[in-house]
């Protein structure tokens, strides 16, 4: 039976509860009318653990950026000609800016990180089945968008790397026809294409994430946490065992907002110690920098086969995403007992990071046909 | 006069199909989908030379050596910024480069002094980048190459500051993380259900089914 945050039953209005506090008859007041407890529901003891929590951290990364983002956005200047000095106006001259810059810059990292961790624990976890095929599959897009959300962050810096980066899209979108036209400096002519992907950078990016978020979070509310594969479940294979103890929605938030801390903590010693740097001015016609560590593995394709290859590899990559829970038929969620999915996970996962280390190793080069 | 329905007539042709209606359904899909691939790549075009202002203009190959200068200290970065500035004096297109004070910057890259060269080849181009208009597209906008900016290198009082709150942070967040973990591991958690799933099964008085309701 669902409940709500008091694990009071839903069914029971909140207003009716005398013995509380004030502070309860206040939230008793705004819940009967705004509903808010609708979206609580109970948690299974296992999903308080870390590894279970990799979304939440995710989550809390997401905020961190929209924060930092806004103060940002009141002093980035989204113009070639002051985009790349208004930066450094930001490290130089506002209060805090360089710190601010600095959190953003790892708040995306981390955000990455976590973002990735989660989608190899749900993969390890068999939590991608039947039925929460839909949700693993805007977990995806999301994972996608936020891709994407750090390469137009990149390209923002308007310097030597992000506008290389931004050539290597420009071309991407000329290969792929009719469907990159939004990439193509020739789409809106009179305007700078940093323009463009500045608005995609804060709202159309954030904007889409936040619609999947909410999503996201109403399937896991419908299909419930998915089991852990290690305990007992009941004759549903898909759902925790009922007899599985739980806590309140609001001790799983307790706990990421524990996480979140420690996190902005590590994001907060991070930005002081390693600052967000920014390049040269943008010259055009050469290649010099090398890209972000997370586009590492296709640009070692681009060196092996050309710029066609990023094209393949990121639409492979993300292809056999997608494609996993309707290919992998296994009811099996126990590591395990799926050697064939390991298997080919693993081979995948070398892969990546061999191609990412020799992006390392190789200097860089001209792909772009300038 | 009996008149036809052509509404019928097409659906008593279609009914006569020898081919399965799911079947031509999924035909009726594929074909979509591959005029949709199609004309997707009909209209694709070869990717080609692009990159702001166009790489051809005398004072783009002089901001290349420059950029060259500032991103590669060193040998190879001279090297490689000589190779530009010959391109820009050998270039068709040089409006508004001074080629005599480019050619000076040429001598002192040669005798290794960079230092000297950086700002001769900025001065020689700033007649080209005065007449810039404002950037579209992907043009550059850039008018002055500024090198790399890497931050202070030493600790200001407010880093210090900083530093400590977010030590406090990380240290608190971590103590609190472990304060209200989860109070029984794995094991544990199995012991909980199966010791549940047994006194269910007594007090039920019949053998334990394992059908448990997963609907919470």
């Amino acid at each position: 039976m669902s409940v709500d945050v008091n694990n009071k039953p839903l069914t029971e209005p909140s207003s009716d509860n005398t013995d509380g506090g004030w502070v309860r008859k206040a939230w008793g007041v705004v819940d009967d009318r705004m509903g808010i407890s609708a979206l609580a529901y109970p948690v299974p003891e296992h999903a308080n653990r870390f590894a279970w929590s990799l979304g939440g951290i995710t989550a809390v990364s997401f905020v961190v950026l929209i924060a930092t983002g806004i103060i940002l956005a009141q002093f980035y200047a989204p113009s070639p000609e002051l985009a790349n000095s208004s930066i450094r106006s930001i490290e130089t001259t506002v209060w805090a800016g360089s710190f601010i810059r600095g959190i953003h810059f790892w708040a995306a990292q981390a955000m990455y990180v976590a973002a990735l961790l989660h989608l190899i624990r749900v993969f390890l976890t068999g939590s991608y089945k039947k039925p929460r095929e839909g949700n693993w599959l805007v977990g995806v897009a999301m994972f996608g968008l936020l891709t994407f959300a750090i390469f137009t962050g990149t390209v923002l810096k308007w310097d030597q790397e992000g506008f290389e980066a931004l050539g290597h899209n420009i071309e991407i979108g000329a290969l792929l026809g009719g469907v990159g036209f939004w990439f193509s400096p020739t789409f809106s002519g009179q305007l700078p294409i940093l323009l463009r992907l500045y608005s995609a950078h804060v709202v159309i990016i954030p904007g889409i994430i936040l619609v999947l978020v909410l999503l996201h979070f109403l399937l896991i509310k419908r299909h419930h946490m998915s089991p852990h594969p290690s305990l007992p479940v009941g004759k549903l294979t898909e759902q925790a065992a009922a007899l599985e103890p739980t806590k309140p929605f609001t001790e799983h938030i307790r706990r990421l907002v524990t996480f979140g801390i420690a996190l902005v903590g590590i994001l907060g010693i991070l930005a002081v110690l390693l600052p967000a740097t920014i390049g040269s001015s943008p010259v055009a016609g050469i290649e010099i920098t090398r890209p972000p560590w997370l586009f590492w593995w296709p640009f070692t394709l681009e060196n092996w086969f050309g710029l066609p290859a990023i094209v393949w590899g990121e639409v492979a990559f993300f292809l056999i995403l997608a494609a996993l829970p309707f290919v992998d038929r296994n009811p099996k969620r126990w590591w395990r007992k799926r050697p064939v999915a390991m298997t080919l996970a693993l081979l995948l996962l070398l892969t990546l990071i061999a191609l990412s280390i020799i992006m390392i190793l190789t200097p860089a080069k001209n792909h772009l046909g300038m | 006069m009996v008149t036809r329905d052509p509404r019928n007539l097409r659906s008593r042709e279609r009914d006569k199909s020898p081919v399965p209606k799911p079947r031509r359904h999924r035909r009726t899909v594929a074909s979509a989908f591959l005029i949709a691939v199609a004309s997707v790549m009909l209209v694709a075009q070869p990717a080609w030379a692009h990159g702001g202002q166009s790489a051809s203009e005398g004072y783009v190959m002089v901001q290349q050596a420059i950029s060259y200068l500032v991103n590669q200290p060193g040998a190879t970065g001279t090297a490689q910024a000589l190779v530009r500035v010959d391109n820009a004096l050998a270039a068709k297109d040089q409006d508004g480069v001074d080629v005599a004070t480019v050619q000076q910057a040429k001598m002192d890259l040669k005798a290794g002094n960079v230092d000297a060269a950086r700002p001769l080849l900025q001065d020689s181009i700033s007649a080209a980048t005065a007449a810039l208009k404002p950037a579209t597209g992907e043009e550059t906008g850039t008018k002055t190459v500024v090198p790399p900016f890497q931050g202070t290198v030493s600790l200001s009082g407010m880093d210090w500051v900083l530093l400590i709150l977010s030590m406090l942070a990380a240290v608190g967040g971590a103590v609190l993380v472990y304060l209200l973990r989860p109070k029984e591991n794995l094991r544990a958690l199995t012991g909980d259900i199966l010791a549940a799933r047994a006194r269910l099964a007594n007090e039920s008085d019949a053998p334990s089914s394992g059908r448990e309701d997963n609907v919470r």
